[in-house]
């Protein structure tokens, strides 16, 4: 199987420069973004922040945004989840028995390699454009980084503190993944699914854009098809705001829990 | 040179040890341990030391039931060993504190191992955290502590499991000169308290005799008892220097004029000397 994704610890989910920076970047970008819009005068192809903005008012005044976004994100919820559940199963079966890894890591790795979208026409034909069919799209998307991080974690076990446990009476491979095995692991199954996060979001929007008529895919299609750019930014924009949101909120918990880390 | 009595407590006999492994389809050995017989009796505090690679902390893991031998016996009270046992506890050279675990979790870690209840398993490791002079830091995580407060700590949680037989694995190996020696003292200081019988494996020939009522000398690899020396040093040691008595210095040479040879050589081959 491939190495653990990312620096795994203490990886800031993004840079951490002062408040100071990122607002002085954050105008001068959407001020490009404005007198650019304007000088081009299309709002079609190119909207302004401002029509953005507006936009997104309606959306939210309107009704629409929320139901739609809570929509999505029990998808999210419950896709995240499932891919931790079997994500954790199988990242300790096939790290701990090595006739598991030989068997199944090669499928693994292959999975891995393939872009969730390229999945999408097959998942239609099997499952439709149901819930089901779009949880596991979610699944896919977020199942491999907390795999291969659960894996690596639960593969090799600090030998020593391995010893101490038998030395001391801890006898079975059960109550050895219970004292050392798992705790040891935690940090690595944290940052996986920190990651798996980040991608589980990426595959949530995939699953609303392609495979449904209603929730936040649908508002972006929508508007899309009749070419109300503004509206369409002001639908995707609150997705990477989550992506961070959730993200930064889960790094925020890590920091918190394995804090023997430091 | 070694005596079988019936107060024997821990008797290793002719104990092999053979380290099999296979690299690009050639298979190879390596004797590491051939025949040792050493006898410890009840209570006795005995060093082990020998020029590194003679299999020292291979015959304490062996004794620790961690590692399987080729031949021979480890027997305790007239029985031989089958892996680890509760009458055993080690001190290793590491550690091997659970740095996710509080220094009172890692205390309570054998206990719980033995399941013992809650509100005894605290008190016991609270009574002897503040025996090795960590009361307060209970609470704190190893790695805010220092080494040799982490050291306190492993011999706590070994001495709570109140074991017949402590097996020290070059326990103060990584822990800077000044803190060894009051770890030294503290420990005969335990040890007075407590009259374990104590394993000791070391390669500060300093070390060895000032703590140990014997000192086993071990050749270089494969290891064998070269010598067993009885160390004439009244106690409590804590109580004079005794690093400054004229047996300590006797005893220190006998041992020293044993090693030599084989350090040397063994630096030779290393390409140190």
């Amino acid at each position: 199987m491939p190495q653990v994704l990312a620096d795994t610890p203490r990886m800031p989910a993004f840079a951490s420069s002062g408040p100071f920076q990122h607002a002085a970047f954050a105008v001068l970008l959407f001020g490009g973004w404005e007198l650019y819009a304007r000088w081009m005068g299309n709002f079609v192809l190119l909207p302004p922040p401002s029509r953005v903005v507006f936009a997104f008012y309606d959306l939210i005044v309107s009704g629409k945004l929320i139901p739609a976004l809570l929509n999505s994100m029990w998808l999210l919820f419950v896709g995240l989840v499932t891919a931790f559940v079997f994500a954790f199963v199988f990242g300790v079966l096939v790290g701990r028995y090595r006739v598991m890894d030989l068997t199944l890591s090669p499928y693994f790795n292959a999975l891995y390699a393939l872009p969730t979208v390229a999945l999408v026409p097959l998942v239609l034909v099997w499952l439709g454009f149901g819930f089901s069919g779009r949880l596991l799209v979610v699944l896919l998307a977020a199942f491999f980084p907390m795999l291969i991080n659960t894996y690596t974690g639960v593969k090799v076990p600090p030998q020593d503190l391995v010893e101490v446990a038998k030395s001391f009476g801890v006898r079975g491979e059960f109550a050895m993944l219970r004292r050392v095995v798992l705790p040891a692991a935690f940090p690595f199954i944290m940052a996986g699914i920190r990651l798996g996060i980040g991608r589980g979001v990426v595959g949530m929007a995939i699953a609303e854009v392609y495979m449904r008529l209603g929730g936040i895919g649908a508002l972006i299609v929508g508007f899309g098809s009749v070419f109300k750019t503004d509206y369409v930014i002001a639908a995707i924009a609150p997705l990477p705001l989550l992506g961070i949101g959730l993200t930064q909120l889960f790094a925020y918990l890590e920091k918190r829990v394995a804090y023997y880390r430091t | 040179m070694t005596t079988t009595s019936t107060t024997s407590k821990l008797q290793i006999r002719d104990v092999r040890k053979i380290f099999r492994w296979e690299k690009r389809g050639v298979k190879h050995e390596l004797l590491a341990l051939d025949g040792v017989t050493v006898d410890i009796r009840e209570g006795e505090f005995l060093s082990v030391i020998g020029p590194s690679g003679c299999g020292k902390t291979t015959l304490l893991r062996i004794v620790a039931g961690l590692v399987d031998h080729d031949d021979g016996q480890v027997v305790i009270d007239g029985n031989p060993i089958k892996g680890p046992g509760p009458e055993r506890a080690m001190v290793f050279q590491s550690f091997g504190l659970f740095p996710w675990k509080t220094v009172i979790e890692n205390v309570k870690f054998p206990l719980h191992i033995r399941k013992m209840e809650e509100r005894r398993a605290t008190e016991i490791a609270r009574s002897f955290l503040s025996r090795v002079g960590l009361e307060g830091f209970e609470d704190v995580i190893p790695s805010q502590l220092s080494g040799g407060m982490q050291q306190r700590v492993g011999l706590a949680r070994a001495l709570a499991t109140d074991p017949d037989i402590l097996l020290m694995d070059e326990p103060f190996g990584s822990i800077d000169a000044q803190t060894r020696e009051f770890m030294q003292e503290d420990l005969l200081r335990l040890w007075g308290e407590s009259k374990k019988t104590v394993l000791f494996v070391t390669h500060d020939l300093d070390e060895a005799v000032l703590l140990a009522d014997r000192v086993v000398v071990l050749t270089k690899g494969p290891g064998r008892v070269r010598a067993s020396i009885p160390v004439e040093l009244p106690r409590p040691r804590w109580e004079y220097d005794a690093r400054a008595h004229a047996n300590f210095a006797e005893v220190r040479h006998e041992i020293w004029e044993m090693l030599k040879s084989d350090i040397i050589e063994a630096q030779g081959a290393a390409g140190v000397g």
